[in-house]
């Protein structure tokens, strides 16, 4: 899904938010670290675009995680992930390190096993509300003697922020 | 897609059957120039299925118009954008070429650095794949369409991060250091605002058209193809570039010019943290002080925990977490600099310490202790600068860069061997000038 959103140029968060003169962000990211043995972390983030809030942003990037979970992803770019995936074994093997933290792990066998249906799924399955953390880093002046924007309360639980 | 189906059968054969060992016992560099002037360095490495291939041309930053610093670089992130049509080749828009590069599971980039404009080409060497990835390649390379409305969002974004930059310490100081340090030589000329928009996308045409040339290319491949091989593929990657005969020659670029005084620069800044520069231009990378230098600045402020100025700075009197020496040579004499953080109210202090351990250093040299370190950790470490096709690669452009001799890097350890205490105080003597040096302080408090 993190590929499907963020692994190649024109992928879903170019395409959708960070394209055109009335793009949303300057940038737009989306990556997860699948290695870890708990329950890891998928982060999605960005930098709003000249005029553009961090709600509209965080708007949009809510959008593309909800548009897999609508309507699923297509063949051709579950295709794409796995042939970069694939490449990418291959590529790993050229650093010694790699190497290293390689060994145990076998994730690249189960991976031609992925269906486009499986992510979708996940895309339902995951990432809910109750399970979201929202943070937005504001500007603050370098000028010690202005007064700074208080830091947003922090809320937990419920809600989106 | 029924292609990608039997490739990604018959990867996952290949990546099944591959052995994990890749170490070199020596380094064959084979080394030609080809028919259209290219001259190719390759190293063959069968192990893997893939390549590694970097073109180097002269068209970095140096060779940026007056008042349009960022160009070379702008050229170079726009190859990626587009590319135009080209007898029944259609054109491909940026997404359209993403999209493509994610389907051969290939790499390619483009960047200018300070001498160098490179390309950057990984992908792996089955059959069908590697036919695809070096033709998307040399049409990147070649018909790039340099779209405006691109360009003109890629410079807001552009601006936009350099705003982001600004608000940090550490961008300021290094700006304000590199242009007090060299003056008004390129080196010292980065992009801002005004300059990139002084850039239009007929700029990067002409810049194209003007240093692109096969004449000029320096090619390095390392991976699993042979020489005919290699030859064959980059005679392809540049088949679509011009290759002028005789090769006209650009311009002479002047050199970086001495200091003449010591100058200090103090930049009010609310951080947490003070940061500090201190250094002079440094040396030319065909220097035959190099090695004595490389050495020398290990010892100085290269070497992490066990240099000078971290056991003076940090050890002996907690001023900083970081403190480090480099230089930075190129066809021109890059940045020697000193550089440390520490908290705003000790930054003086500081600073008086890293200079007198310059200075000390200059005046007097290592101890032959020192020196005996310093060559254990470089010649014990040097097999891990060499331990992947991508690190060998580096090593080769900058050999095929700066015409060093073929066996470089089978007598490096040699070279570094031989440096004696006196080469290094000598070679130090010679390039720093401790009493004239640039100071730059962002943050500090007195």
């Amino acid at each position: 899904m993190s590929a499907v959103l963020d692994g190649y140029n024109g992928s879903r968060l170019d395409r959708a938010l960070t394209q055109g003169a009335d793009r949303v962000a300057d940038d737009a990211g989306a990556y997860h670290d699948f290695s870890g043995r708990g329950p890891q972390i998928f982060v999605l983030e960005g930098v709003p675009a000249a005029g553009k809030t961090p709600e509209a942003l965080e708007a949009a990037l809510r959008e593309q995680v909800n548009r897999i979970a609508r309507d699923g992803i297509s063949e051709a770019e579950l295709q794409r992930v796995k042939a970069q995936w694939v490449a990418q074994a291959v590529y790993k093997r050229d650093s010694l390190f790699n190497q290293a933290r390689e060994i145990g792990t076998y994730w690249v066998e189960g991976l031609p096993l992925v269906t486009a249906e499986q992510v979708k799924s996940v895309a339902q399955r995951y990432f809910g509300d109750d399970s979201l953390t929202v943070a937005h880093l504001l500007p603050q002046p370098s000028n010690a003697q202005a007064p700074r924007k208080p830091a947003m309360p922090l809320r937990h639980g419920e809600g989106t922020r | 897609m029924k292609a990608t189906h039997k490739i990604l059968r018959r990867l996952a054969l290949v990546a099944g059957l591959l052995s994990a060992s890749s170490l070199w016992a020596a380094l064959p560099i084979q080394h030609w120039t080809a028919a259209n002037g290219a001259r190719i360095y390759l190293v063959e490495s069968p192990s893997l299925p893939m390549v590694d291939i970097q073109i180097d041309f002269d068209a970095g930053s140096r060779r940026d118009p007056t008042g349009q610093a960022g160009l070379a670089s702008a050229t170079a992130g726009m190859l990626s954008k587009g590319i135009a049509a080209q007898g029944n080749q259609p054109a491909l828009d940026e997404n359209a070429l993403g999209e493509a590069w994610a389907d051969l599971g290939a790499l390619f980039s483009a960047s200018a650095g300070s001498d160098r404009l490179s390309l950057f080409l990984r992908t792996l060497t089955v059959p069908d794949l590697l036919e695809g990835a070096i033709r998307l390649a040399a049409r990147q390379l070649a018909q790039p369409s340099f779209p405006a409305a691109i360009w003109a969002i890629e410079r807001d974004r552009t601006v936009a991060a350099l705003k982001e930059a600004y608000t940090r310490p550490g961008t300021v100081a290094q700006r304000r250091f590199a242009a007090a340090v060299h003056g008004r030589h390129p080196y010292g000329n980065e992009a801002n605002e005004a300059s990139l928009n002084a850039i239009q996308v007929a700029d990067m045409r002409a810049f194209h058209a003007r240093f692109l040339d096969s004449c000029r290319a320096r090619v390095s491949v390392v991976g699993a193809l042979n020489r005919a091989q290699a030859e064959q593929r980059v005679l392809q990657l540049l088949a679509g570039l011009p290759a002028s005969k005789p090769c006209p020659a650009l311009p002479a670029v002047a050199e970086v010019p001495a200091l003449t005084q010591a100058q200090t620069l103090r930049v009010p800044f609310d951080s947490a943290q003070a940061h500090v520069l201190m250094g002079q231009p440094g040396y030319k990378r065909n220097d035959p002080d190099f090695f004595a230098l490389t050495v020398g600045n290990y010892i100085l402020g290269g070497g992490g925990f066990v240099s000078r100025l971290t056991e003076q700075v940090r050890e002996k009197r907690g001023l900083s977490y970081s403190v480090y020496s480099y230089f930075a040579p190129g066809l021109h004499a890059g940045p020697f600099a000193v550089g440390l953080q520490t908290r705003p109210d000790q930054a003086d202090q500081a600073l008086q310490v890293a200079r007198e351990v310059v200075r000390t250093f200059v005046a007097e040299g290592p101890t032959e202790a020192e020196l005996k370190a310093a060559k254990d950790n470089l010649i014990g470490s040097f097999p891990l600068r060499l331990d992947s096709n991508r690190k060998l690669l580096d090593n080769l452009s900058n050999m095929a860069w700066h015409q060093l001799p073929l066996d470089y890097l089978d007598t490096w350890t040699q070279a570094v061997d031989r440096v004696t205490v006196q080469d290094i105080r000598a070679a130090f003597q010679r390039k720093l000038q401790p009493e004239r040096m640039v100071t730059v302080m962002v943050g500090a408090k007195p």
